[in-house]
């Protein structure tokens, strides 16, 4: 094999002809009828979706009051400022060492690109064993500052002083649902949960069935709510508001709507929330509100909820003592609303495939005076 | 006996017409051939991969969009995953390996030819088996990584995760196979003067890779055979009151990022390729770019828990995976530095393959500055499992691995068809694939904060116009992969000859015929450093002068103190020998996984229902078979063939007493009510769940060591003291089977004897 000689010639690797002629019909057509296939195909896939989305088509999913966004660089508590703190630094030293990559680069295609006329193969260098010890070197120094700089944030977030005082929270993953329990107030409640700004807050997060992850981003760290095992955050707000979050692990079909509210209070109006929440549910005030709780008590829903103060107490599905106090229906699928608790109940399966819940099929009355009830229940 | 070849014990079989048809490539054993399949078949998984893809930024480009239903989606995340990981990038790096490994080390084929072709239709079916459960309906839709206890029963009733796990155990068996082969390939079949040290970079990176493969794949195999347990047999490793699923998350990525890094390491090999040949240089620092990778493969498997840092492991064992993951940031970035400085000084030709593979190195280190983000423990808290994480992959994998395929693609492919793609047509690729990569992607890390797997998000979230963005990309992607499609369409009709080295590179795949003939090579080449054909192109001042630190007396042409070529052929072992001893430390490492699932649940239960004098009968049996199997082995390389009888079926039938002895522990157990998923108390359920699966599977490899036994004794006649070697494997197997009985044994029985 002699030397080809492609490259002294100056030409390319390959003559070029027009895209055209190269082809001829029966390229365009082999991939036309790609195309008809992948397209078929798409459609094919997407049929079933678009089948059972008809259904519901119209419905608001998902556009529940609006809160800030989930935004873990927006930090509302010490230790998610202390992370997004540290992301900046690191983000400034990663940009620093990409900065220099790309110079290098640039340098090399400006400089060392072939040139028309340059025949002779360039010097062949093989190598330099002091530069490859720099360059082994100097990237470990930086890691290492990167790796104390994690040690001192890991430590801060995870092990904050005074942390046998403060105030616990239970979270408890459900599909796909939050459970959240304060044992000093004994409230037991969902996909809401209250918090006292200025206090630190342990969240003792579990799940009762799949691995959730349970994170506000701008008030913790995210940790995984799994089964037979105890997790524990720290939150400590610093300011009021209200602050979205969500299960952020891969937990089944409606994974989307696992999402919740914390809403940080001034300790005086925390612990009114609190007793209120921890106490009975409204009794009607409505003719129609106490034909919605006798349909409650004559259907099966007093199995699987509880209502404070009335005997109904299942444990399998949310508290619904102040159900129509809080921010949206079912981890956010639906905001809340009276005219929504009446769809969710009458078929959660359109809104949350898979869910626990059962259709109910109510006379048209008895669904208004169940959903009336459910609203009253502030 | 290491003088004798494998034609000398297997007579060939009867020739086949192995040139013509379909029918051709079904039995075809060419090594070139089923590269050429592993790539094709791939190439069709891409297109099926690449359309999930299509469907889901279609779902995702605007919110509360109804395109496909939550059950649909996750289908499709789930298939995209597994599709694109397990067959597309790793079998197009093998298809590549299977081509370019015996090639470029200069041997006629893979040391075991149809255990390679049993590799591509294992890899085929398992995609296809991967894929049964759309005729219910169900695909897989956990997420690639299946995590338990999503994926048992009670949550996932539909055949989705069944199919995911069979599809991945025969997956993982074809993955293994290839990988023997291709390391007995490397090891003992290198052409004279091949030392390990003038090894090319892509044949370097493909013997790490198949190591990890090896190695890693039995951490996903016992996963998944765990799960179908529980699936189907009512066990208790993932769920359950005592079980702790988080023990699923730890044995899946013990083999998840070992398998980050086979999605790379043979990539990077093309890059140590690919940008020498096209800078006109040598790559700088071969010894640090090869030990790299070997650095890389190495602290591969100690980083696994880097994906669970919010599992709340405590502050000690986070801080130390922080440690080893920022570490091996170190062998990569060195292996950037140096391709930069192989492009250095040198003269670039910016061929199609070239601009993918200098795409890749700011694409590559964008990914790898959020993967060293991840390994500062704190970010990874407030970034995972968030889109910030899907950008971060897609640079590794896409920008990283799938960029050089797609070089590798540009620049091997006048080898394997004979013909050049056009550069035009790739030029309109390469700029078409990047700008659509980055529109799709880079986006994402602006979507910090959006949960990963959900197959909508409300209007009020903010997310719509960046998500449209990433769309809109994905359509551009699309139309790259028709431009390619086309360009090979027009270059296997009427592209340009290609001539046996069209890009003056200098490994020995380009000093054969394009395509090469079905032998490879007329006569065995024989190198003396890394860059052969340069050498034979200048003789004046061939690269062995700086690779052996040769010094040229002024005046004498170099091929006149030319040092000797070294015979690189192993001594100790011939290849079925080595084959049997990698894949019994494969074997060992699963049943590793078994015996770590025990030890962690032997603190629910007591095992004093255990007999353990009868066991260590039974055992005493088992071992002494090992002893009577040496003997056997030592009458036959005497031709004392009556010993050699006596000995082999007295070795038979210990094995057969052990297994008898195992039976016999099963009934008694079984009527003492220890069941898989029944027991006296809770902690019988867990005592079932690893006992009889640890033991169980221990009594699976002693049957399947019986029966290659009892195939040896019916195959008799055919062996002698110079036709040993089949009885020889086998009994390295048999001995494995006996000894990690002591293990199992100590750990399960003789461990309760210590008073707690």
């Amino acid at each position: 094999m002699s030397r080809d000689g492609r490259w002294k010639s100056g030409r390319g690797p390959c003559r070029e002809r027009t895209l055209r002629s190269l082809g001829g019909w029966r390229g365009v057509a082999l991939l036309a009828a790609f195309a008809a296939a992948t397209t078929a195909l798409a459609l094919m896939l997407t049929s079933h979706g678009a089948l059972a989305a008809g259904r519901n088509s119209t419905t608001p999913i998902g556009s529940g009051p609006s809160a800030a966004p989930l935004a873990p660089l927006h930090g509302a508590s010490r230790f998610a400022l202390d992370i997004s703190n540290l992301f900046w630094i690191i983000l400034a030293e990663s940009g620093v060492v990409f900065f220099l990559v790309i110079l290098a680069l640039a340098i090399n295609i400006v400089r060392f690109s072939h040139k028309p006329g340059q025949d002779d193969e360039p010097k062949q260098i093989y190598g330099n064993r002091r530069i490859e010890v720099a360059w082994t070197a100097i990237p470990a120094v930086i890691l290492l500052v990167a790796l104390v700089l994690t040690i001192v944030t890991m430590n801060a977030v995870n092990s904050p002083a005074h942390a046998a005082s403060a105030l616990k929270v239970e979270a408890i993953g459900h599909q796909w649902w939050w459970e959240f329990r304060i044992p000093k107030y004994h409230v037991v409640t969902a996909n809401e949960v209250h918090l006292p700004v200025h206090t630190l807050v342990q969240v003792d997060t579990t799940s009762v069935d799949v691995i959730h992850s349970f994170w506000i981003p701008q008030l913790d760290r995210q940790i995984d709510a799994t089964p037979n095992n105890h997790t524990i955050v720290y939150i400590d707000a610093d300011r009021t508001g209200t602050f979205p979050g969500a299960c952020y692990e891969f937990c089944g079909a409606d994974h989307a709507w696992m999402q919740f509210r914390a809403v940080v209070q001034t300790p005086a109006r925390f612990q009114a929330w609190a007793r209120r929440e921890a106490g009975a549910g409204a009794s009607p005030a409505s003719v129609q509100g106490a034909n919605g709780q006798s349909v409650f008590f004559s259907q099966s829903c007093a199995s699987c909820h509880t209502i404070n103060g009335t005997p109904a107490n299942g444990t399998a599905g949310p508290n619904l003592s102040h159900v129509g106090s809080r921010w949206g229906i079912a981890g956010g699928v639906l905001p809340m609303s009276e005219r929504n608790l009446e769809r969710w109940v009458r078929d959660p399966q359109i809104y949350k495939p898979g869910a626990l819940m059962p259709a109910f099929d109510l006379k048209k009355s008895d669904l208004h005076a169940l959903a009336a009830y459910l609203y009253s229940l502030k | 006996m290491a003088t004798i070849t494998r034609e000398e014990v297997y007579p060939r079989l009867p020739a086949l017409r192995t040139n013509e048809g379909l029918l051709s490539w079904i039995k075809t054993t060419d090594h070139k051939r089923i590269g050429i399949l592993y790539l094709v078949f791939s190439g069709a998984f891409f297109i099926v991969g690449g359309l999930e893809a299509l469907v889901m930024r279609w779902q995702l480009a605007t919110p509360n969009a109804h395109v496909v239903s939550p059950e649909v989606y996750n289908q499709l995340f789930t298939m995209h995953g597994v599709t694109m990981i397990f067959f597309v990038v790793m079998p197009l790096l093998i298809g590549f390996a299977n081509y370019f490994v015996p090639l470029q080390i200069g041997y006629r084929d893979m040391a075991f030819p149809r255990l390679n072709a049993m590799s591509v239709w294992l890899f085929l079916f398992s995609g296809i088996l991967m894929y049964m459960g759309v005729l219910e309906g169900t695909l897989p839709n956990c997420g690639w990584f299946a995590y338990a206890p999503c994926t048992e029963h009670p949550f996932d009733a539909g055949a989705g995760s069944t199919f995911w796990a069979i599809g991945l155990i025969v997956a993982g068996a074809g993955s293994i196979a290839t990988a023997l082969n291709l390391i007995v390939t490397i090891i003992a079949h290198r052409c004279p003067g091949m030392t390990l040290r003038k090894m090319p970079l892509f044949v370097w990176m493909v013997l790490v890779n198949q190591f990890l493969i090896i190695w890693a794949m039995p951490f996903l195999t016992g996963a998944a055979v765990m799960l179908l347990f529980d699936r189907f047999l009512n066990t208790h490793f993932f769920i359950g009151p005592k079980s702790n699923p988080v023990l699923y998350e730890h044995l899946f990525w013990s083999f998840g990022h070992p398998e980050v890094y086979i999605m790379i390491l043979p990539a990077f090999g093309m890059m140590s390729e690919i940008v020498p040949v096209f800078s006109r240089k040598p790559i700088f620092g071969y010894t640090f770019v090869a030990m790299s990778g070997v650095a890389i493969g190495f602290i591969s498997f100690i980083v696994w828990a880097h994906h669970m840092f919010t599992v709340g492991m405590g502050t000690v064992p986070e801080a130390f995976f922080a440690a080893t993951s920022a570490v091996i940031a170190i062998p990569t970035g060195v292996k950037i530095l140096n391709w930069l400085a192989t492009m250095w000084g040198g003269a670039i030709r910016w061929t199609t393959a070239m601009k993918f593979a200098v795409a890749f190195i700011p694409l590559f280190v964008i990914g790898g500055i959020s993967g060293v983000m991840f390994a500062v423990v704190p970010i990874d808290y407030q970034t995972t499992d968030t889109y910030f994480v899907v950008a971060h992959f897609h640079y590794v994998l896409f920008g990283g691995s799938f960029f050089l395929i797609l070089a590798g693609i540009y620049y091997w492919w006048p080898k394997i068809t004979g013909r050049m793609l056009s550069e035009k047509l790739g030029n309109v690729h390469f700029w078409l694939t990047f700008i659509g990569f980055n529109l799709t992607f880079f986006p994402m890390h602006f979507l910090v904060g959006m949960p990963r797997r959900i197959y909508t998000y409300a209007p009020d979230s903010g997310w719509g116009p960046i998500n449209m963005i990433a769309s809109i990309g994905t359509v551009i992607l699309f139309v790259s992969v028709l431009v390619f499609l086309y360009n090979a369409y027009v270059s296997l009709k009427k592209g340009d000859l290609a001539g046996p080295n069209p890009w003056n590179a200098w490994t020995l795949e380009w000093a054969t015929t394009s395509p090469p003939a079905e032998y490879n090579f007329a006569t065995t080449p024989v190198v003396r450093s890394r860059r052969p054909l340069w050498d034979e192109q200048h003789p004046e001042s061939p690269d062995w002068i700086h690779e052996d630190n040769v010094t040229v007396p002024a005046g004498t042409p170099p091929s006149a103190v030319a040092p000797p070529v070294e015979d690189v052929k192993p001594k100790r072992f011939v290849p079925a020998q080595q084959l049997m001893l990698f894949f019994i430390s494969s074997e060992f490492i699963f049943f590793c996984t078994l015996m770590v699932m025990y030890t962690v649940y032997s603190q629910h239960f007591t095992s004093s229902q255990l007999n353990i004098p009868l066991t260590a009968i039974f055992s005493l049996c088992l071992w002494a078979s090992s002893g009577t199997m040496i003997l056997s082995e030592r009458r036959l390389r005497v031709d004392d063939k009556r010993g050699y009888y006596f000995w082999l079926i007295t070795t038979i039938l210990l094995g057969a007493t052990f297994i008898a002895g195992q039976a016999h522990e099963y009934i008694d157990l079984y009527y003492r009510h220890y069941g898989l998923s029944t027991g006296p108390s809770t902690g019988g359920t867990v005592f079932g769940t690893v006992f009889f699966v640890l033991t169980g599977f221990h009594g699976f490899h002693v049957v399947i060591g019986l029966v290659a036994l009892l195939i040896i004794l019916f195959m008799s006649k055919h062996w002698s003291s110079k036709r040993d070697l089949p009885v020889t494997v086998v009994s390295y197997y048999w001995h494995f089977v006996d000894w990690i009985w002591l293990l199992i044994f100590s750990l399960a029985y003789l461990r309760t004897l210590i008073p707690t």
